[in-house]
């Protein structure tokens, strides 16, 4: 009798074409496809990452521009209110302490940008957020848990950039990880659904077995 | 006379001018204080990041969260010295 879910190796081998090529790391990219040298807490020795994301570059847009508001402030208001009331030493530090606050409020946002990642693997799903200073909000779930993957992309910006929302909904405790703005959302579930079809083609295969 | 009555006096001696920038230069130096404690904080907070996520750009950041705690220290003392 033929054996009808027994793959030829050459289809057991087949994987998606972002697991394939690995991309040398440019760290503050938004769309990572196999990034070397880079690691995530939990990961597992055997375990890849296929897929680092994070939100758009764009998205980093209205904070740069307020904190390029708050670096000229100061110039602007020297212009135009007179400070000589203030004596210059309390000037001095006032300058100072507004850039150092300046500064605080950019690379706050910089962190919140780049360590709030999605991570796909070639086994799981991984969201790590940071929501607020020393909060640290891990949520994961395993590929074959994933049950549906949608994507939305709406609006003149997102579309014109090409980024949007990717929801996953899982069997799981965690009933959705949502991928927040990510770049090339439709390449993005296009890599989640491959690896879906890859996780259900091993479960058949061990079945078969 | 009486510590209270000396503080009172010291009180009526100062120039009113002269009182509200020292007020101002104590706030200053509490909100600097506070500021480096945020700074430590950044720290810890950018060890655990980069703990979470390790990749190559984490010294950088590493170094620019202490770097940006030295300056504080150093506007603090700054403060301390020139206010």
């Amino acid at each position: 009798m033929p054996d009808v879910f027994v793959s030829s190796p050459e289809k057991a081998e087949k994987k998606p074409e972002l697991a394939k090529k690995e991309t040398p790391v440019n760290p503050l990219a938004a769309f990572m496809p196999r990034p070397i040298n880079l690691r995530f807490e939990t990961q597992e020795k055997k375990e890849k990452i296929v897929l680092l994301l994070r939100r758009h570059m764009i998205t980093n847009i209205p904070w740069l521009v307020i904190a390029l508001i708050m670096v000229i402030c100061p110039t602007i208001i020297g212009r135009v209110v007179s400070l000589d009331f203030i004596p210059s030493s309390f000037r001095l530090i006032i300058s100072l302490a507004w850039y150092l606050l300046t500064f605080a409020f950019a690379f706050e946002r910089f962190l919140s940008w780049f360590f709030n990642v999605n991570i796909i693997t070639d086994e799981r799903i991984i969201d790590i957020d940071f929501p607020g200073i020393l909060y640290k909000d891990i949520s994961e779930t395993k590929i074959d848990r994933v049950q549906d993957v949608s994507e939305k992309t709406g609006g003149f910006i997102r579309s014109l950039f090409n980024f949007g929302d990717v929801a996953i909904q899982t069997a799981g405790a965690i009933p959705e990880i949502c991928f927040e703005a990510v770049p090339n959302p439709g390449r993005v579930s296009q890599v989640l659904n491959e690896l879906i079809l890859e996780e259900e083609k091993e479960k058949l295969e061990r079945r078969a077995r | 006379m009486t510590p209270f009555e000396r503080f009172v006096q010291f009180l009526i001696n100062f120039s009113p001018a002269l009182t509200v920038w020292f007020l101002v230069k104590v706030l200053f130096l509490i909100g600097l204080a506070i500021y480096i404690a945020f700074a430590v904080i950044v720290i810890r907070q950018v060890d655990l990041m980069t703990q979470a996520l390790d990749g190559g750009f984490n010294f950088p950041l590493k170094l620019v969260s202490r770097i940006h705690l030295l300056v504080a220290i150093a506007v603090f003392l700054l403060a301390l010295i020139i206010l």
